[in-house]
Order: structure tokens, then C-alpha cells, then sequence
């Protein structure tokens, strides 16, 4: 197990690198001017600029003492020179222009732009004039608390429906679940969170439709019905298939028969034989989608005002705030890989054919 | 519950019948036997009529979308403030009490009354506004246009997205798909190791990343979910290779000194485009899916291009007041992915393509 | 050593802890009855294309400590036959369409759902042709083997490993208590089976049924397994019902054959007639395509030309007329009778009194010709028990 569980992490880590190289050619060497993906569409003087050159690793630089009117070095209390950075260019001179100064090099960016990710620092936005990753980790409880909800969603009504439909199976039971998943499947979340909005919120009136229970009228656990619902629906549909296909898989297969000729009742086989099994791909399934909703659904998130991270990439989309919406799905790529990670080691531990197993099953 | 062998037992028999009449009917071929398979399936046959008859709407759009119902994207000033947010009006409903172009009063708390009056709807709407001869019967956006005309114009870029971004997929997937599979060795790892980044990102926010740096609109929206979309198709269409090349006959074609790109597209190709077909098919409805979130966050289509999930947003704000603002796209989102959908697993079925569970 | 086990095992099978009262292998034999009666069994199939006749009249009899061989090829109705009598076959689309099954007198077909999971694993047990996916991947071994004894003798977690330890150790598994421990996964193809020979017989069952038990292993493997099979038979004392496609399987094994073509069966009787006095012509193909004759012998390997017939569409004559190449113009009209002898060998053939058509087409065996067993011996089981078989004669 030790070696599956070693051979997943080292796995990870080129997948880890190429998504941070392509996260970083997005922000920083694709669109040929990176201010303008700092600043949005707003101009800026040529001084703000350089500073905000300076400021994202755009320029080499170099430190300078600072000096007062006279021409001295300035100390601080410590008696140690005061320094300032600057931009310099190609003889290393200080320049005071973006045109002079001299670009820093593609890898030096990256470099820096990789220590500043694992340090937790996504960049600035230019109009909240804060860290980017302060607003994220401001709003993550919400989309985390959104998360679990939608989670136990997924779990109760999705393996409940899909366990339903494969024991029934041609039922009307069967028939309801087959015909819902695939509507689900195909309808957009966002629309059926709007449906519902439109349901229990405008012509019900028994549930809230917007926010996270600041300031509303009714108690704060019924905010979070409705998203929990939209955010969960789709992948309840797909826990709801694979579930079905799996246990009608693992009811086809030879050892249930062998339970089933040992003598146990249906139930038995069914509860100590079958879902063991057929449970494996599911509890995987639902563990990488965990993974996806802690990334924020932009989309519930949106449509509910729910305020977590996935309406923050939304409203900073509608500003233009594009060092907020890179940096959101920075964040968001880094949790889903490492949630997706864990699932995968946590696999070693469901599938006693890893656990004990030389032969360690392909990752899908 | 029961042990259920009887499937098991049955399908030798069934083959061994099916093997008997293919005996006497010796015409019958691999496309002729999964068209007749597809034409008993009925929900499949119910799709592929919906999306022929989709397409052809978008086709002929310009033709017969009457222009009494005001231009799609244009907003005529002087007529638009009279047509502001009108319901639905279907002729020969009204006096059904159904589609009238009334809304229910009844149901609206004073602070929604208030906002009522703000935007002018009341229980006599068209009347009101002078337009009493017209009918729009899905009703009207906040400028006037009729939502019709606009869901019909707003095909044009579902279905367009959708095809364009699964061929770009398609193209792109096969081709990684074919060398990672057939050359195999360095190339294989170095492509599946690429597309294993891929699908690290969680796709719509990726398609997202992309737009905000490439900005928003059509060809962008397209450009993004097709080029995005190819890991999974490189994937499904390399696993397909590599079941195709074990056969003995690509041996023979290798024997015989075909060269490369000779046995993948004379022989590889056809013996795996039954897959391809239905991946493509299914991607289609999921193209339009993530278009029209693309669009109800603003990254997609700008307007006033009419787009499904625009119009959705749009609506948004009128949840309470003009419900049939967000309804109807919604509809056509959904019946037209449904359509894709179904019409994908009804190939899969009819062209016996082994899929995994989503 | 086995002579004392086997007295015991009488002894045992009353005293045995857990041992239910109801057990239906406490009860006698009712007068006139067998262990095992199986009466003209229908059992079909009603799928979309039509109705498969899997088991069309099959009828045989089991008499306690017997082993039958139910020998065809795939698609027969031989499994099919024994997974009814299990109560294994999903009914619809199964359905039984006539005849019976009797176990000690009792209809099996009569019983409810919860008296025939007391049957199951008790008193019948089965062991499954491929046991590489027979044992459940997710548990362990000694949970596996000891639950049976959990289910229908109330043991504990602990005597139910401990029992499952001594069965392993009885079906010759090394290490027994180390193994219990251990998943399916980890174990061979020939282990896993001789796990599935342990758990079969942990209710000391009345009937062991095993169907293709060896198709899946390698052919040294085959004979230890089959070996074993009779091992246990004689410690235990049960009857085998043994389910092959491979006339040699059952060859040293069996006291009766009973050999099927599409769904019915062809040809009944002990194991000396069907070798030494075959009357059926699909018996006698089923001798020509043994391969190792022609190794012995150097005689050319004839097999069954075609495939077997679709049993949805059966011919409306004998259904191995097409292939038959002894066939008449009534064999393909009239189904044939069931033709008896008087020692019970029945067959059903147009020609079956026909002795002079018997003796002209009817292959040498070693009784017409002693050179037969001259040959060396090949290294397959087969050919070596069947050497064994004929010198006991």
C-alpha cells in the first residue's frame, strides 16, 4: 500500500507543477502586457504603473538607499540604511520609466509568482486594493459550510436513489430515478436553482432565495436548503447512475451468486455482499466531488448571492478584476488537486486489492 | 433480489440467433444494423427529430421570425418602453384563461406590487401599452423584445458553440488520442501526462481563466471550451486505439508495409469511429451547457447577441415579476442538451459502444 | 484413517454443534424415494425474442454418497438444470413450465423463499466454475468460509474461524491460520478453489454440486481438485452432482452420467454403459472429439460438425438431427421417444433398439478393443484416471 500510496503523491507532483505553469502563463505571459490584467480597464499614471510593475515582479529591480534632501543615506533607530526598490535597466541603473526599465525574465516570474503561491500570496486586486487571498479567506467558510451541506445531499439522495433504482430495478422506482438523473444531467444548475428560487421562495414563500442568513427574516439553516439543493444536483444524479450501475454490476457478478448459493437471505447478500463493493467507486466519486464543490460554485453561488468565493470570482468578473478571478481559480485548482490526492490514498484504504496488493488498479 | 444468470445464459442463444439470420441476410452491414437498432428506440428517434427541428429553426430564423415582434437584438427606443416586460400571449388561448398576457395579481406581496408598478405590469398589460393586437407567446424582455424571436436567434449560438467547440475538441482529442496510442512510449506518457493537467482544473472555471485573459465573446467562448475539452476525447479515443490495434488485421496491414498514418486513418479510424461518434454527441450537449453558464456569468457571448444563458441572467432580476424570462431558455436548454444526450446513448446502445458510467 | 473419519462423520453429522432440528438432512429417505429427484424439469425462459427452452424435461435420480456427471456443451441446460434446483435462476424471466425436484421426498419447487436459504449452503452446496471472481474481493477468507456456519448452524465470529481454519486445513490449504487472514486476491486459482470446495462443504451438505470446477484451472491444477473432490466425498460421505463439458472430467469420478444436448438430456446411465455402451450418437461425437485418443491411438479427432441448435427455434424433430450424421428423414419430422433398457440406461434416439445401428457406428472402447489402454499414458488427468477407471473393470 505503501508504494501505491508513494506512486499517487509522485503522480502528483508534475500534474501539480504543469497546472501552476499553466495558471502562471495565463496571468503573467499570455496576453503580452500583464498590467492590463491588474489594473482591469482602468488607466493608470505612468508612475502608478511602474510601481505596479515593480510591485508583481514585472521588472528587475534593485534595492537603493534612500536619501534625504541633502544627499545623505537615511538610517532608521536600528542605525541600519534605509532601502528602497527600484527598477533598473540592462547597465543597472535606477530608472524612473516602464520604458527604460529592464522586463525580468520568464523564469525569475515564475519562480517568484510558485513561492508566493505556496506562501498563500495570489497577488493583489488593483480596485479592492487588497491581497487577493485575504478576500478568499474571508469568504471560504461560507463556500465550505455551502459544501457540506451539498455534500450530505449528494450522499443521502444519491446513493439512496441509485441503491433504490438497481434493487427495483425496471420499477416504477427505477423508471423516476433513470428519467430525473438524466433530466438533472442536462438541465443547467444554475436554471433549477432559479426554478426552485421561483418555487418554495416567490410563490411558497417558505424559503429563502438569496444571501446567507444576514439580515433575513427567516432562521439562518433555511438559507441553506436551496443552494444545497442547486449545488448538489447534477453530481446527485451522477452518484445516483453510478451507484445503480455498479450495484446492478456487482449483483451480475459471481461472488454475490456464491453468497446468494451459501444461503443468505436477499437482504443479507444485498447489505454484507453487494454494496461493499459497489460502494468503492461511488464513496471515490463522491470524495473528488467534494473536492469540486469546496472549489466554489460560481454558479449557485451566484444565482443564491451566497457570499463565498464563487461569487467573489463572479462579481470581480463582472469589475474586471482579473487578478481576483486568477488567483480564485488558483486557489480553487490547488484545493481540488490535493482533495483529489487524498481520495486517492484514501482509495488504498477501501479496496483490500490495493491495501494488500502488489497490483495496484489503474487511477480512473 | 435474485441472482440474475438468466442474462448471462441467454445472449449465447441470442447471438447464435442473431448469427443465423445475419446468414441469410447477407446485406446487412455494421451502420445498417445500428440505424435499424437506433429507429426502434423511440426516445432516440424523439431526439433526433428535436434537434433536426432545432437546427432548422436556427436556419431559417431570418426567413419566416415575423418582424412585428421587433428585431431580436435591435432596440427600437419609441416601441421598446411600450413592450417593456410583457407576458405571455399565445392567440386562441386566451379565452382558455391560459397565456392571456395577464399576470395574477393575487400572488404578489405589497413590496413586489410596488415594484410592479416601477416596470408596468399589470392584469392588463397589452391594452395598456397600446399593443393589444400583438402576441408574444413567451413574452417580452425589460427593452421589448420578444423572448421568442430571441430564443430562436439564440439557437443559432447554442448550436453553433456547440458544434464548433466538440469538432475543435474532437479534432484536437484524436489527434493527441492517435499518437499517445499508436506511437506510444515517450509520447504516450508526455500526452496523457498532459491531459491528466487538464483535467486537474475544474473545466467551467478553467474555460473562465481562459476568457479573462483572452476576453470574452463568440469566437473566444468556442475557441476555449473546444480546446479546453480535449483530454477526455484523447483519452476515450486512445483506450479505443489500443483495443483496435491488438486485432491481427492491423498486423497484416503493418505486414503488408502500410505506413503510419495509413493504418491509423484507413484502419484504426473507422474501427473506433463508432466511439468518437457517440463521445461527440454527448460533448455537444455539454458544450451548450457550458456556454450557456459561460454566458449567465457575462464571460460569454456580450450582447445584445440574444444567448440562452444570458437571457436566463437576465431574467434573474425579474424572478418575481416576469418568471417567463428565465422559463423559456431554460426549456431550451434543457430539451435541446436532453436531446443530445439521449440521442448519444441511443448510439451507444445501437453502435455497442462500451462507455463508463459518467 | 478415512474408513474412521467417514463412521465418525455419521455420528457428526447428528452431534454437530448448531445443527439445526429442522434440518432437512436429519429427516430419512421416504420409502421409494431417492436423495435427489429430479421429474421431467421444465424450465423456460421468456425474453423479448421469443421462449428459450433452457431445461426441457430433464429427469435423474441421486442416491446419498453418488456421484452423477451432467456432461455437455456450453449452452446445453446443464448449469442451468442445477441452478434451478438451487433456486438460482431470476424467475421472470425464468419460469418453471412443468415437472419437479424433490430433495428427500420434498418439492424444492413448493418451498417459500426462506426454506430454501435453509437449504442452500446447508444441505445443497454448490462450487462455481471460475473461482478467481467467485470469492468476494472485499472480505477476508476465514469470514467467507465461516459463513455459512454463521447463518445456518448460529455459530460465533470465533468458532466460525476456527471451524474455517480447520476446513482450510482440511481442503489441504498450508498455513490455514496465517490464511484466514488473508483476501481472495492473494490466493492462486487452485487455492481459491479448494477455498470454494472448504466453504461448499462447512455445513457438511448432504449434496455437493460443482459445476465446471476445473474449466478455469490449469490441468495439473484440474486433477489435484478433482482429487480432493473425491477425497472429500469419502471423508464426508455427500453426493457430487459434477457439471462438466469434459467427458474425462467426470470419467473416474462418476457412478452415473447423464449427458444433455440443447436443454434436454440425451443420454442416461451409469458410467460403464456411457463409456463401454454408449446408444446415442451425440455420445458417440462427444468420444471422437476426446483428444487424447488420437494421442493413444493415433485415430483421427472427428468432431461435432455445426453449433447447437438456437433453443428458441428448436428443429421440429430430434435436435441434434442437423448435425447428426446418421440422420434420417424421421428424425427430422418426429421427435424420438425416451427408449429404456432394463438396467435404467435410457436414451433418446429413433434408433436407440436399433442394435445392429448401435454396433455399426458405435466407437471401440476398450471392452471391442483391449489394444485401447495399450497406449502410454498422456500427461492430462484424463487420459491417467481413465487408465484407472478401466483397470478397475
Amino acid at each position: 500500500m505503501l508504494r501505491y500510496i508513494l506512486k499517487r503523491i509522485l503522480q502528483f507532483i508534475p500534474v501539480f507543477i504543469g497546472v501552476t505553469v499553466i495558471l502562471f502563463v495565463l496571468q503573467n505571459v499570455v496576453p503580452g502586457d500583464p498590467i492590463k490584467l491588474i489594473t482591469g480597464e482602468k488607466a493608470v499614471s505612468p508612475e502608478v504603473e511602474l510601481q505596479l510593475r515593480i510591485a508583481n515582479h514585472l521588472v528587475k529591480t534593485q534595492e537603493f538607499p534612500i536619501l534625504d534632501e541633502n544627499g545623505q543615506q537615511v538610517y532608521d533607530e536600528d542605525g541600519n540604511p534605509q532601502m528602497v526598490k527600484r527598477a533598473v535597466n540592462s547597465k543597472g541603473e535606477p530608472v524612473s520609466n516602464s520604458k527604460d526599465a529592464e522586463p525580468e525574465s520568464v523564469w525569475d516570474r515564475y519562480v517568484y509568482y510558485i513561492s508566493g503561491l505556496l506562501q498563500g500570496n495570489l497577488g493583489n486586486s488593483y480596485q479592492k486594493r487588497r491581497p487577493v487571498a485575504d478576500i478568499f479567506l474571508e469568504k471560504y467558510p461560507y463556500t465550505i459550510r455551502l459544501a457540506l451541506c451539498g455534500i450530505v445531499v449528494e450522499i443521502i439522495v444519491g446513493i439512496g436513489a441509485g441503491v433504490i433504482s438497481a434493487i427495483k430495478r425496471y420499477s416504477f422506482w427505477d423508471v423516476l430515478v433513470t428519467l430525473s438523473t438524466s433530466i438533472l444531467v442536462a438541465m443547467p444548475a444554475f436554471w433549477l436553482g432559479m426554478l426552485l428560487q421561483l418555487l418554495f421562495g416567490v410563490n411558497l414563500k417558505i424559503l429563502p432565495i438569496s444571501g446567507a442568513g444576514a439580515n433575513s427574516a427567516f432562521p439562518e439553516y433555511l438559507h441553506y436548503i436551496l443552494p444545497a439543493i442547486t449545488l448538489a444536483s447534477v453530481s446527485t444524479a451522477y452518484t445516483a447512475r453510478i451507484m445503480r450501475s455498479q450495484l446492478l454490476d456487482v449483483m451480475n457478478s459471481d461472488y454475490i451468486r456464491t453468497a446468494v448459493a451459501k444461503g443468505l437471505s436477499s437482504r443479507k447478500v444485498i447489505v454484507h455482499h453487494a454494496l461493499k463493493n459497489a460502494l468503492i467507486p461511488v464513496v471515490t466519486y463522491i470524495g473528488i466531488d467534494f473536492g469540486s464543490m469546496l472549489s466554489g460554485a460560481i454558479l449557485t453561488e451566484t444565482v443564491f448571492n451566497w457570499p463565498g468565493i464563487g461569487l467573489t470570482i463572479y462579481q470581480a468578473i463582472m469589475q474586471r478584476d482579473w487578478p481576483i478571478v486568477l488567483g480564485g481559480v488558483s486557489i480553487i485548482c490547488i484545493v481540488v488537486m490535493v482533495i483529489s490526492l487524498i481520495v486517492d490514498v484514501s482509495y488504498a484504504f477501501l479496496d483490500p486489492r490495493i491495501r494488500y496488493g502488489a497490483s495496484a488498479k489503474g487511477g480512473k | 433480489m435474485k441472482y440474475e444468470l438468466a442474462e448471462d445464459y441467454v445472449a449465447p442463444q441470442e447471438n447464435a440467433l442473431e448469427a443465423s439470420k445475419d446468414s441469410t441476410k447477407p446485406q446487412r452491414t455494421l451502420w445498417g444494423d445500428a440505424f435499424r437498432r437506433l429507429r426502434r428506440n423511440k426516445l432516440a428517434l424523439i431526439a433526433s427529430v428535436w434537434i433536426i427541428f432545432v437546427v432548422i429553426i436556427a436556419l431559417s430564423a431570418d426567413l419566416w421570425v415575423p418582424q412585428t415582434f421587433g428585431s431580436p437584438t435591435d432596440i427600437d427606443s419609441s416601441t421598446s418602453a411600450a413592450r417593456s416586460l410583457l407576458p405571455p400571449r399565445i392567440k386562441g388561448l386566451e379565452n382558455l384563461g391560459i397565456f392571456d398576457g395577464t399576470t395574477d395579481k393575487k400572488n404578489l406581496t405589497t413590496g413586489e406590487m410596488e415594484h410592479i408598478n416601477v416596470y408596468q405590469v399589470n392584469a392588463e398589460k397589452y391594452p395598456n401599452s397600446g399593443v393589444q393586437d400583438e402576441y408574444h407567446p413567451f413574452g417580452t424582455d425589460l427593452l421589448g423584445r420578444d423572448v421568442m424571436s430571441r430564443i430562436i436567434y439564440g439557437s443559432r449560438i447554442s448550436l453553433s458553440v456547440g458544434l464548433l467547440a466538440t469538432s475543435i475538441a474532437v479534432l484536437i482529442g484524436l489527434i493527441m488520442g492517435a499518437v499517445a496510442a499508436y506511437y506510444g512510449g515517450i509520447w504516450d506518457v508526455l500526452i496523457m501526462r498532459l491531459a491528466d493537467i487538464f483535467l486537474a482544473f475544474p473545466y467551467v472555471l478553467f474555460v473562465i481563466a481562459v476568457l479573462a485573459v483572452f476576453g470574452p465573446g463568440f469566437q473566444n467562448v468556442f475557441l476555449a471550451i473546444g480546446i479546453l475539452g480535449w483530454p477526455s476525447i484523447a483519452r476515450v479515443f486512445r483506450s479505443a486505439i489500443l483495443s483496435v490495434k491488438e486485432n491481427d488485421f492491423i498486423d497484416a496491414a503493418r505486414a503488408m508495409g502500410a505506413g503510419d498514418w495509413r493504418i491509423i486513418v484507413r484502419h484504426i479510424f473507422p474501427n473506433s469511429v463508432a466511439t468518437i461518434i457517440v463521445y461527440a454527441t454527448m460533448s455537444i450537449g455539454g458544450a451548450i451547457l457550458t456556454e450557456s453558464a459561460l454566458s449567465f456569468l457575462g464571460m460569454g457571448v456580450q450582447p445584445p447577441t440574444p444567448s440562452w444563458g444570458y437571457m436566463i441572467s437576465d431574467g434573474k432580476t425579474y424572478l418575481s415579476t416576469a418568471p417567463w424570462l428565465m422559463m423559456c431558455p431554460g426549456l431550451a436548454i434543457l430539451s435541446t442538451v436532453l436531446a443530445f444526450t439521449v440521442l448519444g446513448d441511443g448510439l451507444r446502445d445501437a453502435l455497442d459502444v462500451k462507455m463508463k458510467d459518467a | 484413517m478415512s474408513e474412521e473419519v467417514k463412521n465418525l462423520n455419521k455420528e457428526k453429522d447428528v452431534k454437530a454443534p448448531g445443527i439445526q432440528a429442522n434440518d432437512l438432512k436429519l429427516k430419512p429417505i421416504p420409502e421409494g424415494s431417492h436423495l435427489l429427484e429430479v421429474d421431467d424439469l421444465k424450465m423456460y425462459f421468456h425474453t423479448r425474442d421469443g421462449i428459450v427452452r433452457a431445461v426441457d424435461g430433464v429427469s435423474y435420480t441421486l442416491d446419498p454418497g453418488e456421484t452423477l456427471g451432467v456432461v455437455g456443451e456450453s449452452g446445453s441446460g446443464k448449469s442451468v438444470t442445477v441452478m434451478t434446483i438451487m433456486g438460482l435462476i431470476q424467475m421472470p424471466p425464468g419460469k418453471i413450465e412443468g415437472g419437479d425436484v424433490r430433495y428427500r421426498g420434498q418439492s424444492l419447487l413448493k418451498m417459500s423463499s426462506k426454506e430454501m436459504e435453509a437449504i442452500r449452503g446447508n444441505d445443497i452446496a454448490m462450487v462455481f466454475q471460475d473461482p478467481m471472481s467467485s470469492l468476494n474481493p472485499v472480505y477476508r477468507i476465514g469470514k467467507q468460509v465461516g459463513e455459512s456456519l454463521r447463518i445456518h448452524r448460529g455459530y460465533t465470529k470465533k468458532q466460525a474461524m476456527e471451524r474455517a481454519i480447520e476446513l482450510l486445513d482440511m481442503v489441504g490449504i498450508p498455513n490455514p491460520d496465517q490464511r484466514v487472514k488473508d483476501y481472495p486476491h492473494q490466493f492462486s486459482g487452485g487455492m481459491r478453489q479448494r477455498v470454494m470446495i472448504a466453504m461448499a462443504l462447512s455445513c457438511d451438505p448432504d449434496i455437493l454440486i460443482a459445476d465446471e470446477p476445473t474449466t478455469a484451472l490449469d490441468v495439473t491444477i484440474q486433477a489435484q481438485i478433482i482429487e480432493l473432490m473425491k477425497e472429500m466425498q469419502k471423508r464426508n460421505g455427500n453426493a457430487i452432482i459434477m457439471i462438466t463439458h469434459d467427458l474425462g472430467v467426470v470419467a473416474d469420478m462418476a457412478d452415473k452420467i447423464m449427458i444433455m444436448y440443447a436443454g434436454r438430456p440425451v443420454e442416461f446411465g451409469t458410467a460403464d454403459q456411457i463409456f463401454y455402451e454408449p446408444i446415442h450418437p451425440y455420445t458417440w461425437g462427444l468420444h471422437n472429439s476426446i483428444p487424447e485418443q488420437t494421442i493413444d491411438e493415433k485415430k483421427p479427432l472427428t468432431p461435432i460438425k455445426g453449433n447447437p441448435p438456437s433453443l428458441i427455434d428448436l428443429p421440429a424433430g430430434c435436435p441434434f438431427a442437423p448435425r447428426c450424421p446418421y440422420a434420417k428423414q424421421i428424425c427430422f419430422d418426429k421427435k424420438p421417444e425416451k427408449y429404456t433398457d432394463e438396467t435404467g440406461h435410457y436414451s433418446f434416439c429413433h434408433f436407440a433398439d436399433d442394435k445392429d445401428f448401435i454396433r455399426a457406428h458405435q466407437p471401440e472402447t476398450s471392452r471391442t478393443n483391449p489394444n485401447i489402454l495399450r497406449g502410454p499414458a498422456s500427461a492430462g488427468s484424463q487420459s491417467a484416471s481413465k487408465t484407472a477407471t478401466g483397470g478397475e473393470q
